[in-house]
């Protein structure tokens, strides 16, 4: 899973789950509230009741009022507490229900509160004046909250289902927003060198995803383009360079055939025709390079056993080594399959040998291990034990035309163009693989990794 | 033994014209697509030199049409361009072998004389002889003047390509092409490094090399 997608389906879930969260709070609030003004609405219709059965004679007696409103209050005990006091607030009346309690009085301007009552709790009251009586009337909350409570236990699970829900609709709504977005990848990622010619089906309107598209596809027609040329460039230069060559050549052969009597001439020619074999040599270098950086070359790589690969390779990597009376070594040679073009490979293993033997001073080791590393790649490991390079040298040793002085450097004559390790790397490249130097830790000399994806 | 060439650049062409002519065969040149395919329609030829890139056409496009017809000689592929891929098309659509550009003309009537010989003779020898060097591709054992001598694998094949082509100079190319069957250069000095291990097994003496050396061209045997 992207994680592009994974934000985007947080983003959806908390959007969710916050809007549900924040509809149930209010909810409960205005269930709390609406229950309050319900209790306030029964208390004054109750409290006129009342007013209307006692009448306003201020003269009557607590058993005169008793007798008026018991019957009544003891009917309502389930609803209300009743307490009826003078103007004075000589409690003349109190229903069963309130036991001891007395009620206490409200503050003034406030003809409604809420406060704690011994043995009922938490209590709404409402206080209205009848001619000179103060009529209180309350209701426990209880039920109410007890109402809110059952509200909240709902609540909570539905927020955390919610939570669920918008995490699995959110994937579910990501991924369809996405689909063009992985379309355009799919297609994008099949684009390469060899299938330049493809492009990514424009959507229908004039959305973002359209002029989105509109732009890969230009990008990509720039792209192609560009690839043709270097296409037609080398095989234009190839030609132009070659035939003209071939010419040389050919003419600088009659030339030795009839210059056999002058042996001045004659070795003047041969000059020429090395001079032209080393030309021909880097002119296909150079267009290898030109060829596969750009990706206009693309071997054809398939399934090769590793350890006979190796094994092969090891007797010409021995020749090479003991002509300059050096030594060589396969070290580790694990059995295993790779894909790749086995002419390449050994071309890339051979340059690198190669390389050590030159550096390496007579008599030392230089050692081949082959082995599949822990990240999923296998690794080649040439080490020698030559003089090593120094940190300028390591940093341009890629580098087209580097070319560095060996320690016996006026004994032996310069050899090679300076592309073998540019090739080197492209080698590697080709097999999706890349190529390292460093110096060794534990003595002097080199070691190159070559690290090719399994 | 008459032979087709088929190639754009008239000097090139002229070049392989004589020296085939010297070798007493019989050509034919030809420039463009349209007249290779009149000069076949025409008359049979045994074998054909054919260069890739034409005016009017792809060389490798006339191969396909000959080797469906039904044309069976031998077909030498010259070509100046993209060296490993030419190589790779031009002998999956049934060229017998492939010389890039620039050549030496000795390579090439080398090349083209051992394909007709090919085409033409049987079964080969399996006893190899040169100046005391003797070779049973049977038994796998080489000796010099009756002493065995030890070879690897690489030098023994290296000295049965000497052996096959006992008056040619082998190129650098040619032989990595048949012993190391690379399409790429082999980069390294190897060919060399395993020239000079024959000769140290093989040199009677130091003045008399058995291979030597044919600079700006190749390897030879003496």
């Amino acid at each position: 899973m992207k994680s592009f997608t994974v934000r985007l389906t947080l983003q959806f879930a908390a959007l969710v789950t916050a809007t549900t969260a924040a509809v149930l709070v209010a909810g409960g609030f205005l269930l709390d509230h609406e229950n309050e003004r319900g209790l306030e609405l029964l208390h004054a219709i109750e409290a006129r009741e009342l007013g209307e059965l006692i009448g306003r004679d201020s003269a009557l007696t607590a058993t005169d009022i008793a007798d008026r409103i018991k019957h009544d209050a003891d009917s309502d005990a389930a609803l209300f507490v009743i307490q009826v006091a003078t103007a004075r607030g000589d409690v003349v009346f109190r229903s069963d229900n309130l036991g001891d309690t007395i009620l206490p009085d409200l503050p003034d301007d406030e003809p409604h509160w809420t406060t704690s009552v011994p043995l009922l709790g938490r209590v709404h009251l409402t206080e209205a004046t009848h001619g000179p009586w103060r009529i209180h009337i309350g209701s426990p909350l209880e039920p109410s909250e007890r109402l809110l409570r059952d509200y909240i236990r709902i609540s909570v699970p539905l927020v955390f289902g919610a939570a669920l829900l918008s995490v699995a609709l959110g994937y579910a709504f990501s991924r369809a927003t996405l689909r063009p977005v992985r379309a355009i990848e799919s297609i994008a990622q099949r684009i390469r060198a060899d299938q330049l010619s493809d492009r990514i089906p424009v959507p229908a309107g004039h959305d973002e995803l359209a002029s989105l598209t509109t732009l890969l596809n230009q990008m990509f027609d720039r792209l192609q383009s560009s690839f043709e040329q270097v296409r037609r460039f080398t095989a234009d230069a190839s030609h132009e360079l070659k035939t003209p060559l071939a010419l040389i050549r050919l003419n600088a052969e009659k030339l030795r055939s009839r210059a056999q009597q002058d042996p001045e001439c004659a070795a003047t020619v041969t000059d020429i025709l090395e001079e032209i074999a080393r030309l021909q040599h880097m002119i296909d270098r150079l267009l290898f390079l030109a060829q596969t950086e750009s990706g206009a070359f693309a071997p054809a790589l398939r399934p090769l056993a590793i350890q006979t690969l190796i094994t092969d390779f090891a007797a010409d990597a021995t020749a090479l080594a003991e002509d300059r009376n050096t030594r060589f070594a396969v070290g580790r040679n694990e059995p295993g399959e790779l894909r790749g073009e086995p002419d390449l490979l050994r071309q890339l293993l051979l340059n690198l040998v190669g390389n050590a033997v030159a550096a390496s001073p007579p008599g030392t080791l230089i050692t081949l291990d082959s082995f599949p590393a822990v990240d999923d790649h296998w690794h080649f490991v040439i080490t020698d034990e030559g003089p090593g390079l120094s940190p300028a040298q390591l940093e341009r040793v890629f580098d087209r035309f580097a070319r560095f002085e060996s320690p016996d450097a006026a004994s032996s004559k310069p050899r090679g163009h300076g592309l073998g390790l540019a090739i080197c790397r492209s080698i590697a490249e080709l097999h999706h693989g890349s190529i390292r130097l460093e110096n060794r830790p534990d003595r002097s000399g080199l070691r190159v990794t070559v690290e090719l994806p399994r | 033994m008459k032979i087709l060439i088929v190639e754009d650049e008239t000097r090139v062409g002229r070049f392989i014209e004589r020296a085939l002519n010297e070798q007493a065969y019989t050509t034919r040149l030809v420039h463009r697509c349209a007249d290779a395919r009149d000069a076949l329609a025409e008359s049979p030829y045994d074998a054909i030199v054919l260069d890739l890139g034409l005016p009017d056409g792809d060389g490798l496009e006339l191969l396909r049409e000959w080797r469906a017809s039904g044309f069976n000689e031998p077909v030498l592929v010259l070509s100046a361009r993209d060296a490993v891929n030419d190589r790779i098309r031009g002998l999956n659509l049934g060229a017998d072998d492939y010389l890039p550009k620039p050549f030496s003309v000795d390579e090439l009537v080398a090349r083209l004389r051992s394909l007709l010989r090919r085409h033409s003779t049987g079964p080969r020898a399996t006893v190899l002889e040169h100046h005391g060097v003797r070779l049973d591709l049977l038994s796998r054992i080489a000796s010099l003047d009756g002493r065995p001598v030890e070879l690897t694998s690489r030098e023994f094949a290296l000295l049965e390509l000497f052996l096959q082509n006992p008056r040619r100079v082998l190129t650098r190319t040619f032989i990595a092409e048949k012993i190391w069957e690379a399409s790429y250069d082999l980069e390294t000095n190897l060919i060399d490094v395993y020239v000079r291990r024959l000769r140290q097994k093989f040199d009677r003496s130091k003045t008399e090399p058995f291979i030597k050396t044919v600079r700006g061209a190749g390897y030879q045997l003496a």
